[in-house]
């Protein structure tokens, strides 16, 4: 599959790992240098340097074949923003992490798949091993 | 004030006069280790002429060590400096047993000894030998005693793999390890430490050299041409103690020398490497070694074709041997080049000055610089077609480059082949004014690309007839290409300093020294 993620934080960078091992094509879009350096030397991939809100950047990254956009960036907004122009661009699957439980909503009304509250799932684990 | 006054004041002259004083014991040794060889063989002109120069080199030494006794540990420029003077050094003492046995025997002497009458023949043999480049001044190997066949193969095994690197195995650990270890043009360590590395380097070495004489035995050579022969391929030197190097030999022979000769061209690091994880393979992970074997293949086929093109059949063994052994800068042959046609005479120049794997025993501008100069236009066509918020990515054996990393990379890879076609050029234009009309512009750049790659193969022109002057052409570019060029302009920019300014010598070695 060709996937597009954008955001390389943990969850993002574990993501790609898991992708490309299973020999999907991904692109990445992420802003920051050193967070990108990072994934350019673990994967041989495409890195576009910039932020979800560049001006065409998902044109770039040649969104029209992708078959699914992934955010999965710390900051809400940015996600949902991602979410909003993969819509636009008729992307089949929208997947999103959502940090700010308030913010599900706004993300279900747009279709979107999310992970909600990423630190929530990760304490039930941890009361699971008490109980 | 005289000279000498001056350069015993330098104190940075010392350590260089110390260093070759050290270096100096290493041919010392190997004439030791050949004296038996005389014995048995019963070649007594031949052992009078090795303790002739036994004592020589010994008391030359020992004046070296002596000047030098209170030298500090030398720069990066002055380690440099003196393994290029030693270097020259040892074709004097690689020469002097031929000259030395070809004057005491006389006219009795069979004509290709005599030939070593001539001193500059001798010179040209010795820096032959020690840079493993073996093109020769013997007519007819075979003729000659059989000691003088083993000092032949002695000089370019050891001359192979490095003097240098056989000195930091045996030698005291007051010298500069590291700078040494890089003067003789070798990056990778595989051990912790330079003199670790050193000693598995040497361990590898004569296991294949072992195995190589017991491959030529079993299919077919004598005891005495298998040890010689095996000595020169795994070198990648190229001396044959036949008439006709290997064309005196079939094709199982052929093809097991072909072996050896890339065994010869693979990088010590990855011997290393495939005899740890008994894997073969670990050759293709590498991208240089796997850049080797595309070049083996590819040339051989290319070198085919131009052949039936030539000559209207096809003599795949032959073509395959003659790239093998160019790319491999040994310089066996299985057949007289003079005759080839101008295509392949090129194709063969090309791979000679390529040469094989670094940190191996070839010569020429070797296969990581080779990587790196073609990735240097991949990644300009690259960036030329990236859009415009994407990254580039510099990639060198599946690691990232920084982009400063990746420009030091380029820098060092373009500055030596830059250097590379300056002398290869400037080598051919000369060369071109000396030779004999019968040899065309063709087997000129044939014969410089052979001595500056140290490879060996000779359409002709490196003979005994050849005029002085391009006798001594040839070894100059031999000495330069096996010290890939730098530390020889070093020592001829400080030779110059001396002639055009003595007295400011001193200052600028000093800030040199800092700068260094």
């Amino acid at each position: 599959m060709y996937l597009i993620v954008v955001g390389a934080e943990s969850e993002g960078r574990r993501f790609i790992d898991m992708a490309v091992d299973q020999g999907h094509t991904v692109v990445l879009i992420e802003a920051d240098e050193e967070r990108a350096r990072q994934v350019l030397e673990k994967n041989n991939i495409r890195v576009l340097q910039g932020d979800i809100a560049d001006s065409s950047i998902l044109q770039e990254a040649s969104v029209e074949q992708a078959d699914a956009v992934i955010a999965a960036t710390h900051d809400d907004s940015k996600n949902l923003m991602a979410m909003v122009l993969a819509q636009e661009f008729e992307v089949e699957t929208r997947i999103s992490l959502v940090n700010q439980p308030s913010h599900s909503q706004m993300f279900e009304r747009l279709g979107v798949k999310s992970v909600r509250d990423p630190a929530k799932i990760i304490a039930g684990y941890l009361y699971d091993y008490i109980s | 004030m005289t000279i000498s006054r001056r350069i015993s004041k330098d104190g940075h002259l010392a350590t260089i006069v110390r260093d070759i004083g050290s270096f100096l014991l290493i041919p010392a040794g190997m004439i030791v280790v050949s004296l038996p060889v005389c014995v048995i063989s019963r070649d007594w002109s031949v052992l009078a002429a090795f303790v002739i120069t036994l004592l020589g080199v010994l008391v030359v030494s020992g004046l070296c060590r002596y000047w030098g006794r209170r030298a500090q540990t030398g720069t990066a420029a002055q380690t440099l400096i003196s393994v290029a003077l030693s270097w020259g050094l040892l074709a004097v003492v690689g020469g002097l047993p031929l000259w030395l046995t070809a004057v005491l025997i006389g006219p009795q002497a069979s004509p290709t000894l005599k030939a070593f009458s001539d001193i500059s023949n001798a010179l040209f043999e010795g820096m032959s030998g020690f840079t493993s480049a073996g093109l020769t001044m013997s007519l007819r190997p075979s003729q000659l005693p059989a000691s003088l066949q083993w000092w032949r193969s002695l000089m370019q095994w050891t001359g192979g793999v490095g003097v240098i690197a056989f000195a930091i195995a045996l030698l005291d650990p007051t010298h500069n390890h590291h700078a040494l270890f890089k003067a003789e043009g070798r990056q990778d360590q595989i051990r912790l430490t330079v003199s670790a590395t050193v000693k598995r380097i040497w361990i590898i070495y004569s296991g294949y050299t072992a195995v190589g004489i017991l491959l030529f035995r079993l299919l077919g050579m004598s005891w005495w041409e298998a040890i010689n022969h095996s000595m020169s391929a795994i070198s990648t030197g190229g001396f044959s103690i036949t008439d006709s190097s290997m064309g005196a030999y079939d094709m199982p022979v052929q093809l097991a020398v072909m072996v050896m000769m890339v065994a010869g061209a693979v990088a010590f690091s990855r011997h290393d490497i495939i005899i740890r994880q008994r894997d073969p393979l670990a050759l293709w992970r590498d991208q240089q070694h796997r850049l080797l074997l595309v070049l083996l293949l590819v040339g051989s086929g290319l070198v085919g074709l131009e052949h039936y093109a030539a000559h209207q059949r096809f003599d795949w063994l032959g073509s395959s041997f003659q790239w093998v052994s160019a790319l491999s800068t040994c310089g066996f042959s299985s057949q007289p080049l003079q005759f080839w046609s101008d295509g392949n005479k090129l194709l063969l120049s090309l791979a000679m000055v390529v040469g094989g794997a670094a940190g191996s025993t070839v010569g020429g501008l070797k296969l990581n610089r080779l990587l790196v100069l073609i990735k240097t236009v991949v990644w300009r066509l690259q960036g030329n077609v990236l859009s415009p918020h994407e990254r580039m990515s510099r990639r060198l054996d599946g690691s990232l480059l920084q982009p400063q990393q990746a420009l030091q990379q380029v820098e060092s890879a373009t500055s030596l082949a830059v250097l590379w076609m300056a002398v290869l050029f400037a080598g051919i234009w000369c060369l071109a004014a000396v030779v004999p009309t019968e040899y065309t512009l063709t087997d000129v750049i044939f014969e410089t690309a052979s001595a500056l790659g140290a490879a060996g193969l000779s359409t002709g022109i490196a003979a005994p007839s050849l005029f002085w002057v391009g006798k001594y052409l040839l070894m100059l570019l031999m000495w330069m290409g096996r010290l890939e060029i730098v530390p020889v302009l070093l020592l001829f920019n400080l030779l110059s300093e001396y002639l055009l300014l003595p007295g400011r010598l001193t200052g600028r070695l000093a800030r040199r020294h800092g700068r260094l």
